[in-house]
């Protein structure tokens, strides 16, 4: 019995070594050296590295470039998403089932999904392109600026390739979270006589918890965390109106020679992201169904 | 037991993270290693000329130099100067911070090697370069950074097209003014323009005009952030200029969100008629313009009263160095020297379709996109270099945002000057950043 059981630890300890091994210094590591750093003054491109205390921070503070890639991030979180997951559950009423209909449907709905996220934004390129794009083509002129050139219109128009890049996911995340609700639901359903929305409200959604709850810490995640498409598609123009944080700290990094004020940017992500984990852990408290038994 | 076997994982977590800490540490770079490194960007002109040359070096005088390149290099430059391993000499590009790293210190002084004799000749080797063109990249006198090719800025116009149409190059803005009306009468763009990145309307027109409207020493005031300069009459007029194209809907629709593969296309298919860019242009576009297509070179059109030098004209070069901490910094200059050499500065031009630093390597069959930039660049009175630029990054970014605000009618042109003259303020009480003079010869 005892052999078995340093045998088993032996087995758990050999799975687990190599992966703490890589969190720790992959994850680990980088994360104390970005706090680190966020305190010093470098350029990235020598050696030297200068304490400045919070300085970094303050600098943020006082730059566009930051509050543009604040407010842009939590648009997204508290705008973008909510729109993004409403509609995505909505597409899951209609993709659920065996149908070769609904089947079509998650086909496409996928589709943005499968393809990489430069081709993504280079296919949204082209159809914002005020000379030769799609929506010339259909005789929807945009703005004297261009649809990605006008201050007004440059962040929506990040946002709808944004929802049209995600929602293949969440649909079917919520696809298969609709499939999972037992039949014997759906016929006691029928027989009270409860449908459409008041079904939704009352007897889908509820059960629903655990996939909704998934949903809100994978869209959190991507909406504060939103780069490639960014990078590819605006790289932040016109003068900020699309930047998101990453995108920023990635800018400070390579291009505009701040490393500091790139980690000060991390530290703050990470405040951020840790804010809203809060936030999740309370909206999804509770799961009403277990509540109400 | 359970409790032990808790311990025992923090404690063999807590080695893991130590062991990882420490590794970074024992990354020194090795003290040994006879191959000199090159590490070049690989843009329109690619790298191949630079491998022929390390070769031919390496055949001539025994010593190895290998030659690293491709379009993202300057990452792995950042990195390398980042562990105090960088390479022997380094073209990193205009996307990575040159001097940033100059005011690091880390990057060695060639003030001394300028004076020594050039490869195969016995000039001292500063006296072959065009000295303006040197001393772009010096700072209180010493000379840190080294141009090498370099690129001229203005327009472009396609002289098929003007021919057929019987336009006029326009040599002052009234003069573009009206052949701006006269083209979108035609129903065709005027001017187009890469808006997503703001730099090139900095550079091919609020520049420029800042130049012809106050002379140099307006824009000389503006590169050394003198207070005031940037909310001068100059700064303001040239933003108007910029302000009355747009109003007037001169610029083709939508440039402002165009990157400048985009914009270029607009200009090369014929659908606007005029593009500010470097001389990089027609290398850049030649692969996916029409067949047979043509472009020529002019000077941003200058205003008619205004106090600037009509022919003033602005550089731009492309910094070399050699970092302070390599380990072969003389085979690193030595192998410079080669690549600078009149022969093969010569060919480089001849090969790659570009101006070159060095005297006298301008071969008489130029292409055809270059020769009226070559003229221009002959009959110019004044050639400059924005400096500001490379000097302070996040302001010149921050200008050009302020620039797409002032195309979408956000802010007035006064307002505009305002705005940069506040940042401007920001960086002078910024202790941070080093600040610069840069002296108009």
């Amino acid at each position: 019995m005892a052999g078995q059981d340093v045998r088993r630890t032996g087995f758990i300890l050999a799975c687990l070594v190599p992966g703490l091994l890589l969190y720790a210094g992959l994850v680990m590591v980088p994360f104390v050296q970005t706090i680190q750093l966020s305190a010093y003054r470098f350029s990235g491109v020598s050696t030297k590295r200068t304490f400045v205390g919070l300085d970094n921070f303050k600098a943020l503070t006082q730059s566009e470039q930051f509050w543009w890639a604040l407010r842009n991030c939590a648009t997204i979180l508290i705008v973008i998403a909510p729109i993004l997951l409403g509609l995505s559950m909505v597409l899951a009423h209609a993709a659920v089932g065996t149908s070769r209909l609904s089947r079509m449907m998650r086909t496409i709905y996928l589709f943005p999904n499968l393809i990489s996220l430069v081709a993504a934004a280079l296919i949204w390129r082209a159809v914002y392109n005020p000379s030769v794009g799609m929506l010339r083509g259909l005789g929807i002129d945009g703005p004297q600026n261009g649809w990605l050139g006008d201050l007004g219109t440059a962040f929506p128009a990040f946002a709808i390739a944004f929802i049209w890049v995600s929602m293949g996911f969440y649909t079917m995340l919520f696809c298969s979270g609709l499939g999972g609700i037992p039949i014997e639901v759906h016929e006691a359903c029928e027989l009270e006589g409860a449908s459409g929305w008041r079904k939704y409200l009352w007897v889908t959604r509820p059960l629903m918890w655990p996939v909704r709850r998934v949903a809100a810490v994978h869209v959190t995640i991507a909406s504060l965390g939103v780069f490639a498409l960014v990078n590819v598609m605006t790289e932040g123009a016109p003068s900020n109106r699309t930047e998101t944080m990453l995108n920023a700290l990635y800018r400070m990094m390579t291009s505009e020679g701040d490393y500091g004020g790139a980690a000060a940017m991390g530290v703050v992500m990470m405040a951020l992201t840790a804010l809203s984990s809060i936030g999740l852990w309370v909206l999804f408290k509770r799961n009403p169904v277990e509540g109400t038994r | 037991m359970l409790r032990n076997r808790h311990l025992a994982w923090g404690l063999g977590a807590i080695a893991a993270i130590g062991i990882l800490i420490g590794l970074p540490g024992c990354n020194k770079p090795a003290e040994d290693n006879s191959t000199t490194e090159v590490m070049v960007f690989e843009g329109g002109y690619g790298k191949d000329f630079y491998e022929v040359a390390a070769t031919e070096f390496s055949e001539k005088t025994g010593k190895e130099v290998s030659v690293i390149g491709n379009p993202e290099i300057n990452k792995q430059v950042q990195a390398r100067m980042q562990k105090g391993d960088p390479p022997d000499l380094t073209y990193p590009s205009w996307k990575f911070s040159s001097w940033g790293a100059v005011n690091d210190d880390a990057v060695e002084d060639l003030t001394a090697a300028l004076k020594e004799p050039a490869y195969g000749s016995d000039t001292p080797w500063g006296e072959t370069f065009d000295e303006k063109l040197l001393k772009l990249g010096q700072k209180d006198g010493k000379q840190y950074l080294m141009p090498y090719f370099f690129n001229l800025m203005g327009w472009w116009y396609d002289p098929e097209l003007f021919e057929e149409k019987g336009w006029k190059v326009p040599t002052t803005y009234a003069e573009l003014l009206t052949l701006c009306q006269v083209i979108k009468a035609d129903g065709m763009a005027p001017i187009t323009y890469q808006g997503k990145y703001p730099d090139y309307m900095l550079v091919g027109m609020l520049q420029p005009w800042i130049v012809s409207s106050g002379g140099m020493e307006a824009m000389t005031a503006c590169q050394n952030m003198e207070p005031g300069a940037w909310k001068s009459e100059h700064v303001v007029r040239a933003a108007k200029m910029i302000r009355e194209l747009q109003d007037m809907q001169y610029f083709l629709k939508g440039s402002t969100g165009m990157t400048h593969t985009e914009a270029q296309a607009e200009f090369v298919n014929r659908r606007a008629a005029m593009i500010p860019c470097g001389t990089w242009l027609y290398s850049e576009m030649k692969d996916t313009m029409p067949e047979g297509r043509r472009m020529k070179f002019f000077l941003p059109p200058v205003i008619g009263d205004g106090k600037g030098d009509p022919t003033a004209m602005m550089v731009k070069i492309e910094p070399w160095f050699v970092p302070k901490d390599a380990k072969n910094k003389e085979t690193g200059i030595e192998f410079f020297k080669y690549l600078t050499s009149k022969e093969k500065a010569t060919q480089f031009v001849k090969e790659k379709g570009t101006f070159m630093s060095i005297k006298d390597s301008e071969p008489e069959d130029l292409p055809e996109s270059l020769v009226s930039a070559a003229e221009f660049f002959r009959s110019s009175n004044q050639l400059w270099s924005a400096q500001w630029r490379e000097w302070y990054d996040g302001f010149y970014t921050t200008v050009g945002n302020i620039l797409t605000e002032l195309l979408n009618g956000e802010l007035s042109p006064e307002e505009f000057a305002n705005k940069v003259e506040g940042e401007a303020q920001k960086l002078r009480e910024n202790s941070q950043i080093p600040k610069y003079t840069y002296t108009q010869n």
